[in-house]
């Protein structure tokens, strides 16, 4: 009598596998086969950053997005996102700052432009905009694409449906909501509002013509199924853009305790949301600096190809030379990537 | 780091001040500076009271409305 015995795919088979499926057969992985890899050991993440580059570069080019923001509303948000400084329902919440004014945001702008950079997003700490702010980024975004020539996103949470129409008829051309973590994982984050509220203003961009910039926050004790399942719900919205940022603990917030992700489980990561998200365009975010420190570079060669410059919005960012440098370093180009994939 | 030296503080009188003792990071006396590069200053320098503060993408700018102070980056 013989016994068959079925042993665990290597290494290199999980990677020929994924391979053959994304460049050969051209067709999205599942969560099976994402699974799989999550678990490749440490040693073999050079190998999937390998991949994940080579499948951005096949499906992308070799062009590289930056972008600006700037947070033009800053904290006393009603929402109690847990990793966020700019709630107000903390005990050491960051203390209001109106709207800025319109000079304030086209020199924010401008200075984004003077980097070289194709886009700039103004963000807004609120749960949605009310009518008086979807006036007045109706009155920025042509404003600042007459005196920069960017390309303006804006991120001001939640939309009605009449909302996501004038934003869209206004010219903004893309909308930033991120789902931020898998559905399971989201009432440990928030509680204020729903994940499906997130998912149904993502499906309400897109209907309305914009395009869909829709981020992740990773290390925030989620395991890694629901990163999968995260990966999963991403690839059914199908977003224009993935901004991905890791945890940056902030002080006087619920998630103040937890650490950082280690730096090769980040790349480990930007490598599975290249491969799960074949075409988008997916931006380093927040936190990279004090996540991944020296190895910034390994990321930009493991399926970013997009970046934030400058400062974040209540955090600081390495200095523009230093990724321009960079990315010059890597012989990638700058440019726009809207509406070429 | 409770007094950068890059920092430039503005009183109501118009004078720079770099001898600020209290953490902008922590917003206590005792801490030795705990502001890292990546972040903005959180607190006073003088009262450790929060601070209002504007972040863009190439610099900083915070305000104490209790001191009248406001500090930005260089």
């Amino acid at each position: 009598m013989t016994t068959s015995t079925r042993t665990a795919p290597t290494a290199r088979e999980l990677l020929r596998a994924a391979e053959n499926a994304l460049l050969d057969e051209r067709r999205d992985l599942d969560a099976a086969e994402l699974t799989a890899l999550s678990t490749l050991p440490d040693d073999q993440i050079p190998a999937l950053g390998a991949l994940a580059h080579q499948v951005r570069l096949d499906r992308c080019g070799p062009a590289v997005e930056i972008e600006g923001i700037l947070s033009a509303k800053t904290g006393g948000c009603p929402e109690d996102c847990h990793f966020c400084s700019q709630s107000s329902q903390f005990d050491e919440s960051m203390p209001a700052t109106p709207f800025l004014d319109t000079d304030e945001v086209v020199a924010a702008a401008r200075e984004t432009a003077e980097t070289g950079a194709t886009e700039f997003c103004i963000v807004l700490a609120i749960r949605g905009p009310d009518e008086r702010t979807v006036d007045r980024i109706l009155g920025l975004v042509p404003l600042i694409r007459s005196e920069t020539g960017l390309n303006v996103a804006v991120s001001a949470g939640i939309l009605s449906e009449d909302q996501a129409e004038r934003f869209a008829a206004g010219g903004v051309h893309r909308y930033n909501h991120n789902l931020e973590t898998a559905e399971s994982f989201f009432p440990n984050i928030a509680t204020t509002h729903t994940w499906a509220e997130r998912y149904n203003t993502c499906k309400m961009v897109k209907q309305n013509g914009m395009e869909l910039c829709c981020g992740a926050l990773l290390g925030m004790g989620e395991t890694v199924h629901q990163r999968i399942e995260l990966l999963t719900q991403l690839q059914s919205l199908a977003p224009t853009e993935v901004p991905l940022n890791f945890l940056n603990p902030r002080p006087g917030t619920p998630l103040q305790i937890r650490k950082p992700i280690k730096p090769l489980e980040a790349l480990r990561w930007i490598a599975l949301f290249r491969l799960a998200l074949p075409e988008v365009i997916l931006r380093y975010a927040g936190g990279r600096e004090i996540t991944l420190g020296e190895l910034q570079a390994m990321g930009m060669t493991a399926g970013v190809n997009a970046l934030i410059i400058g400062n974040y919005l209540t955090t600081l960012g390495r200095s523009p030379e230093e990724d321009l440098q960079m990315l010059e370093d890597l012989k990638m180009p700058v440019g726009a990537l809207t509406g070429v994939l | 780091m409770s007094s950068s030296p890059e920092d430039v503080r503005v009183s109501q009188q118009g004078a720079t001040d770099h001898a600020e003792a209290i953490c902008t990071g922590c917003g206590t006396a005792e801490c030795g500076g705990c502001r890292s590069d990546y972040d903005a200053p959180r607190h006073c320098p003088r009262c450790g009271r929060l601070l209002r503060t504007k972040v863009h993408p190439a610099g900083w700018a915070a305000e104490c409305r209790r001191c009248d102070l406001e500090i930005r980056s260089p």
